[in-house]
């Protein structure tokens, strides 16, 4: 997937879930935590971005999960 | 996208504009480009806040852009037309100095960038991917305007080659330059637009 652009197979993910199990906390909150801006997160939460190993990892380590459990391929059908 | 080809022609066409003698104001084109600017800043920043409620505002990065895209593109349509007409010149201390009027819009474009100016601003690696993928973008069109320009120089009819001084070489390499920056920041803010997710409002916890 080429950064910034949409793909036939997104990488997917469960920061929304997520972050509303972590006492709600805000796209701004986590994007502060990890370094990222807020538009990021947004572009994140809907599947418009895939992020780097590093940048998965960060978000990982903030909702203490592993990678694969934040983030996962779409099986196409 | 429509907004980035509808801001990038529309500035285009106001320095074409002016460039072509439309001023409705009692002040040289300079001013009224360089005013226009910074209007169109204090109506961005403005636009932007209020989306900042839904949380849909664009980033540093892409405001940046779009800053630069306004103003590249407004001098860029001014230098266009004072070099295609004929007789005209830029480098001059009094009458039509297109190279004033280009400064001082460049100095409303300053102005412009110091209101948008955001100290707190954060740039990420989602900015920086789409920057690196517009600058690969930007610097194809580039090496394409240059190919053109030096196979017009190359093979034109020496008539035409006449009115192609030292000057209007120099000028029209700039005009290549400010082309392919378009381009760029063209591209770049595609790129955003491409990354922008169909907005829910209120999803923004």
């Amino acid at each position: 997937m080429i950064p910034g652009t949409p793909s036939t197979q997104p990488i997917e993910n469960q920061i929304r879930r997520l972050r509303f199990e972590h006492g709600e906390m805000t796209q701004e909150a986590l994007a502060k935590a990890v370094g990222i801006t807020r538009q990021t997160v947004i572009a994140l939460e809907s599947s418009r971005y895939a992020p780097s190993l590093e940048l998965a990892m960060k978000i990982a380590e903030v909702f203490s999960a592993r990678v694969d459990e934040v983030f996962y391929r779409r099986k196409s059908a | 996208m429509f907004r980035v080809f509808a801001v990038l022609s529309g500035f285009l066409g106001a320095g074409a504009l002016l460039a072509g003698g439309w001023n409705p104001l009692p002040v040289r084109s300079g001013y009224v480009g360089g005013a226009l600017l910074v209007i169109a800043a204090v109506v961005a920043r403005w636009y932007w806040r209020s989306r900042q409620v839904s949380g849909d505002d664009p980033g540093a990065a892409e405001r940046h852009a779009w800053l630069c895209m306004a103003g590249t593109a407004l001098i860029c349509g001014f230098v266009s037309v004072v070099l295609m007409t004929p007789g005209s010149e830029i480098h001059r201390s009094v009458g039509d100095t297109g190279g004033l009027d280009s400064w001082t819009m460049l100095a409303g474009g300053l102005i412009a960038w110091g209101l948008l100016y955001d100290r707190d601003a954060v740039s990420d690696e989602r900015d920086r991917a789409i920057d690196a993928h517009a600058q690969k973008v930007g610097y194809a069109a580039l090496v394409v305007l240059l190919l053109v320009f030096l196979f017009a120089l190359g093979f034109a009819p020496k008539p035409t080659m006449t009115r192609f001084t030292h000057w209007l070489i120099a000028n029209t390499l700039l005009q290549i330059i400010m082309l392919a920056a378009l381009v760029q920041y063209a591209a770049q803010l595609i790129g955003y637009a491409r990354s922008a997710p169909q907005f829910e409002h209120g999803a923004n916890a």
